[in-house]
């Protein structure tokens, strides 16, 4: 029998480490351990430095991993539907056919489907799922038990159901059963809940466990990540050790669970063997990994601020700016800090996110819904989220609404009903309202503080798809009226976005190895979308601590990953300082305002 | 008395799903459900599903080869193909059936039509 272990946390707590010090420590032991990664921006292989991908490799002893690429998901699942047809059917057939799986929703239900066929694996004695961030988590948790509903209610019914592609797969509904089962019994699975003594996090941590457990699953662990040791603090950064053994207590309370304590290195993790000694201190107990960075000639290119007004000067009626970035790496901030100077300079100005969880209120210290709120602090500066559940709600209510306009029949209408029960249904409708907030043309800037990055590409990249479905459908059907609004519309958007006049995109990270080389792919893919970055925003960043060799070491692996940053990018660089208090109210964002664009 | 349908490839089995729909296509799911209503079997096949099934079909498959992608939509009506490359409709149907189309209870897009 199986054992499968899933890190679940907020980007950027650790959990891909934690993962992979897991599997580690699992195959030393001896048990034959696979380490999965369902992240689209997985980093598996800068942790293992070795290529990994979409099959599986071995990484060591006893020691199995992948990486499931949703893209190549989505080819191994269109081969599985399409490839016994080639050569059978003709040409112009087969191309439609091609063109349709390019949809968004069958690349998210190809990634689910390759990740249950592990849920029911035997063939490994643990399988170490390094998820997605939560929320994606959650999302993939949830489809099975709304899928296999969703099969039963239509077989039962009209027989109708958007899984189209699924129910070409034989035995789906077993399969996803199967797959919640396991995922529910205690024995098997195992949650292990990565988070960092910070409040956010914790707070993300007890959203995810509300849902996870209302899902039905039971068995826990909690690993409390990048602890800093007190001993290592000397006078500089005291505050964050007071706060961080709060946020300890707090996390203590709120999860009756076992728990482990993980305290931050002085070097980075990374390599076989660096991940073995990790192991060791994690699961066996014991002091520090001795990767010491050497002092360098510190950084010294950070970009100005005047450049920074430069890149967001307003050239159009509008503009967009998107704050871009993998989870956890002080994006929010960054975003709240940029609307927040621009609404005070006298911009009407729009802060819109995409994150579940709203961590723009709690920074702003206000509350943000699913409206376009005034915030009360800032005159000019207003707030919304997009809740994806809402906004699913919104979109099967405009198009219901729509359909009895048109007269169509009640009939028709309760298939329409079922039809928009899908999973699919999700990512169009955050769609719609992503492009309806970014085509509102009242405000004089557009901040967005967007989920990260893999899922803002595929926000990014659904237009394109979409585009290129709908003209298909014209295609096919000869008739150019009825789907040219919905491609227009599209079009006027994917061109703003990739017009620099209109739209600046700023990526931020912090300077480690593992996010500078995501950050770089994000750039990269971004690139082949038509999409330039403009800037980029180096965050956390240490002041020189000579008393402490702890901090000494992490400020000199800083220096020397700002200069390998720096070469990857090639882009302005800008800095927010690491404070020794966590962001939450306008006093203290004004500091981050002050990095950024220079004291008022 | 027995309506199949095949249809291009959609993305699910009746395309209602985008958010620009194709009228043709509710009037033909509308035209289904009368048809149903009296009593007639319509079974409706998806390329991209029900391939399995299409293949076996060989007048759909020669019809797929001589035209392409323009021979689908394919209506075949007790056996034999009555429409190509276009929905037949909710009269038309009825007509070729021998049956009097519904007068009341009837969907409103095909009172409308």
């Amino acid at each position: 029998m199986s054992e499968y272990l899933f890190f679940s946390g907020k980007g950027g707590v650790g959990k891909t480490t934690m993962a992979a010090t897991t599997a580690v420590h699992n195959a030393d032991s001896g048990k034959k351990t696979l380490i999965i990664s369902t992240d689209p921006a997985s980093n598996l292989g800068d942790i293992f430095e070795k290529p990994i991908g979409h099959g599986i490799v071995d990484v060591a002893p006893n020691l199995y991993a992948m990486e499931i690429d949703p893209d190549a998901a989505t080819e191994d699942y269109k081969e599985k539907v399409i490839g016994p047809m080639r050569g059978i059917l003709p040409e112009d057939v087969m191309k439609v056919m091609e063109e349709q799986f390019r949809s968004a929703c069958t690349v998210e239900i190809a990634a689910f489907d390759r990740f249950t066929d592990f849920l029911t694996n035997d063939e490994f004695d643990v399988i170490v799922f390094d998820t997605a961030p939560t929320g994606h988590t959650i999302r993939l948790l949830e489809l099975p038990i709304d899928w296999s509903k969703h099969i039963e209610e239509s077989s039962r019914g009209s027989g109708q159901t958007c899984l189209g592609p699924v129910s070409s797969i034989q035995g789906a509904k077993e399969k996803y059963d199967n797959a919640i089962s396991a995922m529910r019994d205690a024995a098997k699975t195992r949650f292990y809940m990565v988070m960092k003594p910070e409040k956010t996090s914790l707070a993300e941590a007890v959203r995810a466990h509300d849902e996870l457990s209302k899902l039905g699953i039971l068995n826990y662990e909690i690993i409390i990540n990048g602890i800093i040791p007190e001993d290592a603090v000397n006078g500089k950064y005291k505050k964050i050790i007071e706060a961080q053994k709060l946020h300890i207590q707090s996390i203590g309370k709120a999860f009756p669970y076992p728990s482990r304590k993980v305290y931050l290195q002085s070097g980075e993790i990374k390599g076989i063997e660096n991940i073995r000694a990790f192991s060791k201190i994690v699961y066996d107990g014991g002091g520090q990994l001795r990767t010491v960075f050497r002092q360098e000639n510190p950084f010294e290119k950070f970009a100005t601020n005047t450049a920074l007004r430069d890149i967001l000067t307003r050239k159009l009626n509008h503009r967009v700016v998107i704050v871009t970035g993998k989870g956890g790496v002080g994006k929010t901030v960054a975003a709240c800090a940029l609307a927040s100077r621009l609404a005070k300079e006298g911009n009407k100005t729009l802060l819109v996110t995409t994150d579940p969880a709203a961590h723009i209120g709690y920074v702003l210290d206000e509350k943000i819904s699913d409206t376009i709120t005034p915030m009360k602090g800032i005159s000019g500066l207003y707030a919304a989220r997009i809740d994806q559940k809402k906004s699913v709600e919104t979109y099967k209510a405009k198009i219901l609404a729509d359909s009895k306009k048109a007269g169509y029949s009640g009939d028709m209408i309760l298939a329409l009903k079922e039809e928009l029960e899908s999973p699919c249904t999700e990512e169009m409708a955050v769609f719609e309202e992503f492009s309806r907030l970014i085509g509102s043309g009242n405000f004089e800037y557009i901040v967005f503080d967007t989920a990260p990055t893999g899922h803002t590409l595929r926000l990014l990249e659904l237009p394109y798809d979409y585009a290129k479905q709908v003209e298909m459908m014209v295609n096919v059907k000869g008739d150019a009226d009825f789907t040219s609004d919905a491609k227009k519309k599209l079009e006027e958007l994917v061109a703003n976005l990739k017009n620099k006049d209109y739209c600046s995109f700023l990526l931020v990270f912090y300077p480690e190895y593992t996010p500078i080389f995501e950050a770089k792919r994000s750039l990269d893919d971004l690139k082949l979308a038509g999409i330039e970055v403009q800037a980029v925003i180096a965050n956390n960043i240490l002041d020189q601590n000579p008393k402490s060799e702890f901090f000494t070491s992490r400020y000199n692996m800083q220096q020397h990953y700002l200069k390998v940053a720096d070469e990857q990018f090639k882009l302005p660089m800008f800095r927010i300082k690491l404070f020794d208090e966590e962001i939450n109210g306008l006093d203290k964002l004004q500091w981050v305002e002050e990095e950024l664009f220079g004291r008022k | 008395m027995k309506v199949e349908i095949y249809d291009p490839p959609m993305c699910c089995p009746t395309g209602l799903c985008g958010p620009a729909i194709d009228p043709d296509l509710i009037k033909m799911n509308d035209a289904i459900l009368a048809l149903k209503k009296q009593g007639v079997q319509v079974d409706r096949y998806n390329l991209r599903s029900d391939y399995a099934t299409i293949k076996d079909n060989a007048q759909v498959m020669a019809l797929v080869h001589k035209s392409g992608i323009k021979s689908l939509p394919i209506t075949i009506l007790n056996g034999t193909v009555f429409k190509s490359g276009q929905y037949p409709s909710y009269e038309e149907l009825c007509g070729a059936l021998g049956i009097e189309p519904l007068r009341t209870n009837k969907p409103i897009t095909l009172q409308v039509g």
